[in-house]
């Protein structure tokens, strides 16, 4: 069973909610503030993937081969849905959604974790549910955007009520079918097989035994139906007999409707484009014969009131047979409506289907030849990117940010950010394709580096200090050996120590020789900085002399107890540098965690490091245990590579961590807070 | 024929049709060069990458709505946007266009949207605002919503206060049942936002805080919410002084800085000027040292409970 379905905008409208059970709203809002905002949790959707082999290719390669395969068994743009179905497991649920990236829509479905709904399925479900919504109100958007006033009266929409009928009734098909551990469309896959192969009627009766089943098993659900079904009635029967005629057509060519990949030259389904012939289609015999098992009971509904209509179908749903026939031509009904709305939009409205559909983007180029002057489109603007423009400027792009010192990893993933956002949007005046790329990829950047918290460590450094139990603030350091971690710690108590504040800073590298002395040194160092006295005695050093791994632990418990005593304000805990892959340097890390406790835990990495900052980001990251991760990086020596600062970008990406400081020096003041402005221009240059 | 004959013999000939088709070329040539440079120039430089996309220069007076996720921004905006669209077909005399349906829309509290919010990844824009609400003297205003997410809203509000040039107030919003710790981190980023308004003109920009959900039983009343933030303005502000003297600066005010990149902004060097009177006086804080004026009131968007802050708005509006 479906739990909710939405549909909203970019900018936090709901446009149209389905709740079948009471979804608690964190869990859409936790799901878009760690998938829609935050482009880290973004890396790790692939292996939340359903199909993940399947989805692995297609992340790695081009679109078009992938869904070409599979365009023989069914429609192409079904397996590209399905492809774009992206999955988010939180709490006791399973949230599926597809992006609608030109009109800044996100469908969305959520479900309880303990039903597993087939991948298939669930990509015709989302089908239907966008090229319904797509068509009946997307004619009704300003180009992209969706307006506000027509956001205001949306509920008071003609089409969106007529949609609203529709996938209700939808819904309850998909649920009715599941109760029964079966998927209809599963079962139409079938049908339609052998509605190719065989004859109409035998489909038909495959069909009625189908929703036999689910009224029998269902009968307190009938009542419901019949309510829908009397809508359902009443909004078809206000159509001419026109249409019915050609809705009978259609269902000789299909029934559940799952193929919506109309092949334009085919004269069976050109009879379904009411848009373009003004004449019904020539029914055949048999399908009048339906007409007249229908039109009568249709007729009749609509002439009367329709809360009689009501009475009575409920009355003759309870005690006869007819119920099932009814409920059957109902579907079919439904999803031949469906069927010929969104058939009716793609052929006048081809732009919006033809995405990475075979057929209709061939048409579509065709139609651009036929303007003159389309080349220039690429220069002045407005042209609607496709799949091919854009490859090429994506894969320039990626080769940029692997220029800079971004890993490959990371740089395909951003890019292919990209390219999905891209996709199907226009590109502004006087703007080309390149430049329209080059554009959101700064934007990208620019999210990416952007910090998600606030970096203001003094502000906490003071509220901690400000609180009843005068506990010292303690920070410890970590990373591979020789990143600059010492240097960068002196550093950080020069700052402090300019703020007033007492530092005491614990040597808890017990490791190295001359680690101890090393910080020593910093220390006298900071000490006669200044002739004050009272400035001599706001630094100090703790240390315990050097041994195993047990002893850090001991001095980290330690020096906190003597900040204590003392009223030192801030403990800076070196630690010892360790090589990120090997798991016996890092598993004392979480036992040091515990001990010492820290509030802030920062690892220093150095901009020099390439592809392997992904690895040691996250390696460190996770080394704390469950529970602790890293708070800030500090890039150290950024005065070495220019304006190669790649590593940045792989180890935020990386871990969603912000930078506290970059180093770019040797001298004490040698500390700098990130300008992201500066960060993305470099990159970008 | 002849004609044909005479161009062949006399080419040199001023105005004749052979010359006029070699300046076409040549002018065409030219521009397509130019327009080639152009494009190239365009393209090369990042610099003009980083404005954001849709957010140009403006000079129409605008209203801003920031604050934390979940605080009701969206409804807020919603409410309002319709609020005054609604007001504006009723003053002009004719049925809004929406048949008939929007006739009981007027009735009663229909602004709030219908099926709610979810948490926003961009920012709402309303370019029809039409105030003040309680008055037929209507002007344009524009209304913008910022979500809340720290992320986006860092890289948002600093865009619109550079390029929204008549910013008439701040709406910021806070849950008034928000836990003392929330709302202690949001202190922080409102004393930036405040440091930001205080530069913006001579002036500042007016803010209103508006707590929001005070239906709830719990919410905190105004006063505990100003006590609590000028508590940490305090701090912040004894930090702020504090760190203009320590050492750590942007990366950006460096060396390592592109020429090209002077004029992105020098954010630094005109903060130093105007925020002169309250970051660095020691005296502790008041929002009174302030340039703009700061108003507290409570509100409830559920139950329609929010006419104080729509005078704020109509004030701000008239004046």
């Amino acid at each position: 069973m479906l739990s909710k379905i939405l549909i909203f905008t970019d900018s936090g409208f709901i446009l149209y909610k389905y709740e079948h059970q009471k979804v608690p709203d964190s869990i859409i809002n936790h799901f878009i503030q760690s998938n829609l905002i935050s482009s880290i949790n973004r890396s790790n959707i692939n292996s939340f993937k359903d199909n993940a082999p399947e989805n692995d290719v297609h992340d790695n390669h081009t679109h078009n081969n992938e869904s070409v395969n599979k365009s023989n068994t069914d429609g192409s743009d079904n397996i590209d849905d399905a492809n774009l179905i992206e999955t988010y497991t939180y709490k006791s649920y399973n949230l599926k959604y597809i992006k609608q990236h030109s009109m800044s829509l996100i469908f969305l479905i959520v479900y309880p974790n303990i039903i597993s709904i087939n991948i298939k399925t669930l990509s015709n479900f989302f089908k239907i549910l966008k090229n319904l919504f797509l068509s009946l109100i997307h004619q009704n958007f300003n180009n992209d955007k969706i307006d506000l006033y027509y956001l205001f009266n949306l509920k008071n929409n003609k089409d969106f009520l007529r949609f609203q009928n529709l996938i209700q009734l939808k819904i309850k098909e998909f649920n009715n079918s599941f109760e029964k551990n079966q998927s209809p469309i599963n079962d139409s896959f079938e049908s339609e097989n052998t509605a190719i192969t065989t004859t109409t009627t035998t489909t038909i009766t495959t069909t009625t035994t189908t929703t036999n089943n689910i009224n029998n098993n269902n009968n307190s659900d009938n009542n419901i139906l019949k309510d829908k079904i009397n809508e359902k009635i009443n909004s078809l029967s206000e159509k001419s007999s026109k249409k019915k005629n050609k809705k009978i057509s259609t269902k000789k060519n299909r029934i559940w409707g799952d193929n919506y990949n109309i092949d334009r030259d085919d004269p069976i389904s050109k009879s379904l484009d009411f848009s373009n012939d003004k004449d019904s289609s020539i029914s055949n015999s048999n399908s009048t014969s339906n007409i007249n098992s229908i039109s009568p009971n249709s007729n009749s509904n609509s002439n009367s009131n329709s809360n009689m209509d009501l009475n009575n179908l409920n009355q003759n749903s309870i005690k006869n047979n007819f119920k099932n026939s009814q409920g059957f031509k109902t579907f079919k009904e439904i999803n031949d409506e469906i069927d010929e709305i969104i058939s009716s939009n793609i052929n006048s409205n081809s732009d919006i289907s033809s995405k990475n559909n075979k057929s209709s983007s061939s048409s579509a180029s065709a139609s651009t030849y036929l303007k003159p002057f389309s080349f220039l489109q690429n220069y002045i603007g407005g042209k609607t990117i496709t799949n091919a423009d854009i490859t090429k400027t994506i894969e320039l792009l990626n080769n940029h940010l692997i220029k800079k010192n971004v890993s490959p990893e990371i740089a395909s993933k951003i890019t292919l950010n990209i390219q999905k956002n891209l996709l199907g949007s226009k590109t502004r005046t006087w703007e080309s394709v390149e430049l329209t790329a080059k554009r959101s990829l700064a934007e990208e950047l620019q999210k990416i580096l952007t910090p998600n918290t606030s970096i203001d460590l003094l502000h906490e450094i003071q509220l901690k200090l400000n609180s009843k139990q005068k506990n010292p603030y303690v920070i410890s350091i970590v990373g591979v050996n020789g990143v600059g971690k010492s240097t960068n710690l002196s550093k950080l108590a020069f700052w402090l120590l300019q703020n007033n504040l007492r530092v005491l800073i614990c040597a808890c590298d017990t490791f190295r020789s001359g680690a101890v002395e090393q910080l020593k040194t910093h220390v006298n160092n900071l000490k006669n900085l200044s002739i004050d006295e009272k400035i001599k005695n706001q630094i100090e050093l703790f240390e315990g002399g050097y041994g195993g791994s047990d002893l850090v632990a001991k001095i980290a418990k330690s020096a906190i107890n003597y900040a204590k005593e003392n009223q030192f304000d801030v403990i800076l805990m070196d630690t010892a540098g360790r090589r990120h892959n090997d798991a016996r340097l890092m598993a004392p890390l979480q036992s040091f965690a515990r001990a010492a406790n820290p509030d802030k835990i920062i690892m220093v990495g150095e901009a020099l490091v390439g592809t392997d900052s992904v690895q040691q980001a996250r390696n460190f990251n996770k080394a704390f245990g469950a529970d602790r991760t890293l708070d800030f990086f500090i890039i150290s020596k950024c005065d070495t590579v220019g304006d190669l600062i790649g590593s940045m970008v792989n180890m935020v990406y990386a871990t969603g961590i912000p930078i506290l400081f970059v180093g770019i020096g040797q001298t004490y003041t040698d500390l700098r807070t990130l300008s992201v402005d500066w960060a993305v221009r470099m990159l970008m240059s | 024929m002849p004609q044909e004959t005479e161009i062949l013999t006399e080419p040199a000939a001023t105005g004749t049709p052979n010359s006029i088709i070699l300046i076409t070329i040549l002018v065409g040539l030219v521009l397509l060069g130019l327009f080639l440079i152009f494009q190239k120039s365009y393209s090369s430089t990042p610099a003009h990458l980083l404005t954001n996309t849709s957010i140009k220069k403006n000079h129409i007076p605008t209203f801003l709505i920031i604050g934390p996720s979940n605080s009701g921004k969206t409804t807020l905006f919603h409410y309002l946007s319709k609020k005054s669209s609604v007001l504006e077909a009723n003053a002009n005399g004719k049925d809004s266009d929406s048949d008939n349906e929007a006739n009981n829309d007027k009735k009663v509290n229909n602004y709030l949207p219908a099926d709610g919010t979810v948490t926003s990844t961009t920012f709402n824009i309303n370019n029809q605002f039409k105030l003040p609400l309680s008055s037929s003297f209507k002007k344009n205003h524009i209304l913008i919503d910022i979500p809340g997410n720290i992320q986006i809203s860092n890289n948002l509000v600093p865009t619109f206060l550079k390029n929204y040039l008549n910013i008439k107030g701040i709406i910021y919003l806070i849950d008034s049942n928000a836990s003392d710790e929330s709302l202690i981190s949001q202190s922080n980023f409102l004393f930036n936002l405040l440091l930001k308004t205080e530069s913006y003109s001579p002036n500042g920009i007016d803010i209103l805080i508006g707590l929001n959900k005070s239906e709830i039983f719990g919410s905190k009343p105004i006063f505990k919410v100003k006590n609590l933030l000028i508590n940490q303005f305090d701090l912040l502000k004894r930090n702020y002084f504090q760190n203009r003297s320590s050492t750590i600066k942007n990366i950006d005010t460096d060396q390592m800085n592109q020429p090209n990149s002077n004029s992105i902004d020098n954010d630094n060097s005109g903060d130093n000027d105007n925020d002169f009177q309250f970051a660095n006086s020691s005296t502790s804080f008041s929002f009174d040292q302030l340039e703009g004026n700061v108003d507290f009131f409570t509100g409830s968007l559920y139950k329609n409970d929010i006419d104080r802050w729509e005078n704020w708005l109509d004030e701000r509006a008239v004046n």
